[in-house]
């Protein structure tokens, strides 16, 4: 399993051992001691997750959660914390922390946790990977072909889209051959898939399309 | 009397007087109407001293104004059975009817917007009472003298008998109303009598004999020296034993001087002053120490809350600094079972992780003892004190909460006395009203007659046993279990808080804290020791 786990926790002998417990069970760690430490190495673009002590001096755990979140990074985030203190639990919650686990560990409730948490993460990552490397191969598209692969989302034949173009049907062949090429699908639907996991719409509108 | 006083305890919220209640009200009221009829105007119902009104008063107060038929009632038949017909049937009706009509607005308006309360009086109440009888009073003085001076029955004095007829009913109601409503009100038995209560009769007595005996006869020159007592039985026994005070004082003053046809008039007057000052005063120690007492009551609460929540603040502190090595150490024993189970890895690590989880156990241990630390010696000041004091003082930190829910404290200690003891007194007085606290809410609804002994006796040579018994519930044996060990309870009220605190407080003066069942109730004993 190729995951970070972020340990944040400012007390010693609790980061430690579950440095050394994670490690054992075969996760790569990084354990922090303040909540600004983590903020400052912490990448943006990992596969894993972060476990995190809400009671901390400043900023505390709530706190960290609301940073990571103020910059986008949506690694899940296990929040550990005092027994019955439902209130910060609600909190955690709402602040988007993805799993809840109260101090004293329970074994099987920690490596369950990690291990959703872990594998949440890591399919997060790979969408990200994905969505960023087709939008690498948009990004070579010309403008002409990006127009054409609009109408072609948008549902249109060739005829239609010459017409709107005033290009002829042929050369509309021509251009989605290109696509097709650049985009590294071999089929039409195949291409109109990966346009739209690439966060592309059909926005040209339905009147660019009926004059 | 005792039919009128129960009903008056049954107390319900619409409250009516059943006809023979109602029976009885008209006989007393006749009885003391003939009893009273004395140096009377003329043939008039006139006197000086006119105790029947008192009683109308009390009456209305206590069933409601709409009752006031009966005032009519007793009032025509009291002038029949007492007088005779000494005058036409239309002016006995009208004289019955006057003072009928005006002492029921007077009940009416006490009740309502005066809102005068004799169960919880206070010194406002008290004065709005006088002030509002002197008023109502002159009025049926100035309608009957009118009505009988136009009927040809009172020729001359007619001041005389204006003043006599105002007096007398004023001092009639300040003196009687009082003293009917307080001890229909009281909620517990008149104290025994004690020496410093005899004392005061006595002084009753010798004011009496200095003003009518030793002074110059039916002059009323020495009528002050009846402040004198009056003024300590009121700030002795507040508005209660002042109000019994003065009524026997008036009773007094019309067995001398009415009977052998003294100036009674002259007397009233003073009587008048020194019942409203009496009860003024009366009426402003009752209410002064209500409020020390309701202040008193809620300091306690405070107290108890306060210490109560320091504990638990402690015991969450606590346990979150337990949680940290806790939770280290069971990571750290994983992760050697794991190690232990994969041969790549270096024995040395796996030593190492041991040795950590050692630390963090042996850091775990330290969390604990500082919290016993902090209960041993941190606060622990310990003097050589008497048990005995130690205990008096206790059960003066809750007597006014018992004796308002009937319970009897005592203190049992042995008749030779008992050897000083060696304890941090704070803390073992902490301890006792805890101790006290519990006992008292375990009796209080649930005893028939509720009781509590603080007992302090000898253990062995070297330690006392000092024990709270009570005859309430008792504990069942569920709770007893864990009773001094529930550390971490969450309930704010519960005994597990206050009783471990108390065991820490215990054995960190080296003693030991148990409960013992009782049949019925249950005791709590400690040790401490001797100096």
């Amino acid at each position: 399993m190729s995951g970070v786990v972020y340990i944040v926790d400012d007390d010693d002998a609790v980061r430690d051992s579950l440095d050394v417990l994670l490690r054992m069970r075969g996760y790569r760690t990084r354990p922090y001691a303040t909540g600004a430490a983590f903020l400052d190495a912490v990448e943006t673009d990992v596969p894993g997750c972060i476990i995190l002590d809400l009671r901390m001096p400043a900023p505390d755990g709530l706190e960290v959660l609301k940073r990571l979140r103020g910059r986008g990074i949506d690694l899940p985030i296990v929040v550990l914390t005092a027994h019955g203190d439902a209130a910060s639990a609600r909190a955690a919650f709402k602040g988007g922390a993805f799993e809840f686990l109260e101090k004293p560990l329970d074994d099987a409730a920690l490596v369950a946790a990690i291990e959703a948490a872990t594998r949440a993460g890591t399919a997060a990552y790979a969408l990200r990977q994905r969505r960023a490397e087709l939008q690498r191969r948009l990004a070579r598209l010309t403008a002409r072909e990006h127009e054409v692969l609009l109408h072609v989302l948008a549902g249109r034949h060739n005829r239609e889209i010459a017409a709107v173009l005033d290009i002829s049907p042929r050369t509309v062949e021509v251009y989605k051959t290109k696509l097709l090429d650049k985009l590294q699908v071999d089929r039409l639907p195949a291409l109109i898939r990966v346009a739209l996991e690439a966060g592309l719409t059909d926005d040209t509108g339905a009147h660019k399309g009926n004059p | 009397m005792t039919t009128w006083r129960a009903t008056l305890r049954a107390g319900s919220q619409t409250r009516h007087p059943t006809l023979p209640l109602a029976a009885v009200y008209v006989a007393v009221y006749i009885a003391l109407d003939w009893l009273s009829y004395i140096q009377p105007v003329g043939p008039l119902p006139i006197t000086a001293w006119n105790p029947p009104p008192g009683l109308s008063l009390a009456f209305l107060l206590h069933f409601g104004a709409r009752q006031g038929i009966w005032l009519f009632v007793a009032g025509v038949a009291a002038e029949v059975v007492v007088r005779g017909l000494h005058a036409s049937p239309a002016v006995l009706l009208a004289s019955a009817a006057i003072p009928a009509t005006v002492y029921t607005t007077l009940a009416w308006a006490l009740r309502g917007p005066l809102n005068v309360d004799f169960a919880r009086p206070s010194l406002r109440q008290i004065a709005t009472f006088v002030g509002a009888v002197l008023v109502a009073c002159a009025v049926v003085a100035a309608a009957l003298i009118t009505l009988y001076a136009r009927s040809g029955l009172l020729e001359t004095e007619r001041w005389i008998a204006l003043a006599q007829s105002w007096i007398g009913d004023s001092i009639g109601i300040v003196v009687t109303t009082p003293a009917i409503m307080l001890f229909a009100a009281r909620d517990r038995a008149p104290p025994m009598p004690t020496r410093r209560w005899l004392a005061q009769v006595l002084a009753v007595a010798t004011a009496f004999w200095v003003v009518f005996f030793a002074g110059l006869h039916d002059e009323p020159r020495l009528f002050y020296v009846l402040f004198l007592p009056l003024v300590w039985i009121a700030m002795d026994h507040g508005l209660p034993g002042t109000a019994a005070a003065v009524l026997i004082i008036q009773l007094g003053l019309v067995a001398v001087l009415g009977y052998r046809a003294g100036p009674l008039l002259d007397y009233q007057f003073l009587m008048l002053a020194l019942a409203v000052t009496g009860l003024l005063i009366g009426a402003a120690v009752s209410e002064r120490r209500r409020i020390e007492r309701e202040l008193r009551d809620k300091q306690f609460e405070l107290d108890r809350s306060l210490r109560l929540a320091a504990a638990s603040e402690l015991a969450s502190a606590m346990a979150h600094e337990l949680q940290q090595p806790l939770t280290a150490m069971g990571n750290y024993v994983r992760a050697c079972a794991l190690m232990a189970d994969r041969p790549d890895v270096p024995r040395d690590e796996l030593e190492r992780t041991v040795q950590k989880a050692v630390e963090e156990s042996e850091r775990a241990g330290r969390v604990v003892r500082r919290m016993r630390d902090f209960f041993r010696s941190g606060a622990l000041t310990p003097d050589t004190i008497d048990a005995q004091a130690l205990a008096l003082a206790a059960i003066a930190g809750v007597r006014d909460r018992a004796e308002r829910h009937g319970i009897a404290v005592a203190v049992h200690a042995p008749p030779q006395g008992l050897a000083p003891i060696r304890v941090d007194e704070g803390q073992i007085q902490a301890v006792l009203q805890n101790l006290l606290a519990n006992a008292i809410d375990a009796v209080k609804s649930a005893a028939a007659s509720p009781a509590i002994v603080l007992r302090i006796e000898r253990a062995d040579a070297a330690t006392a046993r000092i024990s709270v018994e009570d005859n309430g519930p008792g504990v069942t044996p569920d709770i007893a279990e864990g009773l001094f060990t529930h550390f971490a309870t969450s309930k704010a009220h519960g005994m597990g808080l206050g009783l471990a605190i108390s065991r820490s407080i215990v054995e960190g003066h080296g003693g030991r804290i148990w409960h013992e069942p009782l049949h019925p109730g249950a005791a709590f004993r400690f040790t401490v020791p001797f100096a």
